[in-house]
């Protein structure tokens, strides 16, 4: 099959999403927009801050976060 | 293969934008280049794709000749993930994507490196190149394009969740969007195919991942995370505080550990070691090699740190954060018509080739600042 054999859809990549989500009503750190009837599951778009968390943090629940992520100031990295 | 000029569709940002390509430019110059495209004959795509289909099969026997061999330390793997990895391999398992970077001219066709673990450049290939095909050849039948990435993604996440069915899979990649667009876009775009699949999916920012005791790796609402994309590079992770949680963990990721062996460029040796005869590879060596050569990274990525040596002086380089281990590969020119030096990527999705994508570069070392030029083949 060299051909694409269907129709290409993307319910994600939306106008929304694309356009950064500017009409977005929800919590972007917990809600999912496409729940709402949106077209964007949310939780994603844009961090709150650009800062990269490069030592853990401990919550009430025992679990601890930023362990991942110290290398992205890099930006991109394409492939 | 021949390079052809053609009138851009006048309105091509708006359309490349609509469909995910928000990033369609690189400092004011296009980086979705359409005023040419690059045609192939049937005899062409045959190779590409056979070829791609040989250096898969080369891939998957250098990886099993370096887990029973234990060739680990080419690889500047911390061996305390070595058991780990070797388990992945073991257990076979899944991959999703690869993209080989090919060198070919019209006859020969070389593999420069397998972008195993993280490729970019998928929307480009799989999406915004198809539409543009389908607007300029208006369903002419004497033309098609080597393209069925999108289709392969859905099968390949199907297969994703005949294991899994009751998911949810994670997808987390480098949050910062105005840094790095093309990244969040892609694992957002994988993460759609996910979904058209019957996946159910979260997304969760790469410093977001949090660490349990008891749960291990979990979401923001702290569930744990069963399974995981990550468009964010092993050997990253790794090294990061969490790493060490990596063996222990009950999570599945994609790529598998064991892709990492793939997307560093120790495999590069190895393969010419085992397969000497192979027309696809260049003789590649972990000690400089006579005449022509090329010095690259283990871990470097869009031809950061990469040098060209030509009798014995560096003609061409690109600087970068990559130091380490390197290794070194016969040089082959890239062919340039006069407008960048082109670079095929092939895709291996699910286990088939399924599609390229050319990328051009003013340098002769393929960079971030290329151009994406789309193909038609008749």
């Amino acid at each position: 099959m060299r051909k694409s054999t269907i129709a290409i859809s993307l319910s994600l990549l939306s106008p929304a999403l694309i356009s950064g989500c500017a009409d977005r009503k929800c919590d972007e750190r917990y809600e999912d927009c496409r729940s709402r009837g949106g077209s964007y599951v949310g939780g994603v778009y844009r961090s709150s801050g650009s800062a990269v968390h490069t030592s853990g943090s401990h919550s009430v629940s025992g679990t601890s976060r930023g362990g991942f992520g110290g290398f992205s100031g890099f930006g991109g990295f394409g492939g | 293969m021949e390079r052809i000029p053609i009138d851009p569709r006048p309105d091509w940002v708006r359309i490349v934008t609509e469909q995910g390509l928000v990033y369609h430019s690189t400092e004011g110059r296009p980086y979705w280049e359409e005023e040419a495209f690059y045609s192939f004959n049937r005899s062409e795509i045959d190779a590409l794709e056979k070829a791609t289909y040989a250096l898969n099969d080369m891939c998957l026997q250098a990886v099993e000749h370096v887990v029973r061999e234990n060739l680990w330390h080419r690889f500047d793997i911390p061996p305390e993930f070595v058991p780990w990895i070797r388990e992945s391999w073991e257990r076979e398992e899944r991959t999703i994507y690869g993209r080989f970077d090919l060198a070919f001219d019209g006859e020969e066709i070389r593999m420069l490196e397998y972008n195993a673990d993280t490729p970019t450049a998928l929307i480009e290939a799989a999406v915004i190149q198809w539409f543009w095909f389908k607007d300029r050849t208006a369903g002419n039948p004497e033309l098609d394009q080597f393209n069925s990435i999108h289709e392969r993604l859905i099968e390949a996440w199907q297969a994703i969740k005949a294991d899994n069915p009751d998911g949810p899979v994670h997808f987390t990649s480098v949050p910062d969007y105005e840094a790095s667009a093309e990244d969040f876009m892609t694992a957002n775009y994988l993460r759609d195919t996910a979904q058209q699949a019957g996946l159910a999916t979260e997304y969760v920012e790469i410093q977001e991942i949090g660490w349990n005791p008891y749960r291990g790796f979990v979401d923001l609402q702290e569930r744990p995370i069963h399974r995981i994309f990550k468009l964010y590079p092993w050997e990253w992770l790794i090294r990061e505080p969490f790493g060490r949680h990596l063996p222990e963990a009950r999570t599945r990721w994609l790529e598998a550990p064991w892709k990492m062996l793939l997307s560093n460029k120790a495999i590069l040796p190895i393969l010419y070691r085992l397969f000497p005869e192979s027309p696809y590879l260049l003789p590649a060596d972990f000690e400089p090699l006579p005449g022509d050569f090329v010095r690259k990274p283990l871990l470097g990525r869009e031809g950061s740190n990469t040098r060209i040596i030509r009798d014995g002086t560096v003609v061409a380089e690109r600087g970068g954060p990559y130091d380490g281990p390197v290794v070194y590969q016969r040089y082959v020119p890239l062919p340039n018509r006069g407008n960048g030096y082109a670079i095929i990527g092939s895709w291996m999705v699910n286990g088939w080739a399924c599609g390229i994508g050319i990328r051009e570069d003013d340098h002769p070392i393929t960079g971030n600042q290329c151009r994406f030029v789309p193909h038609l083949f008749g």
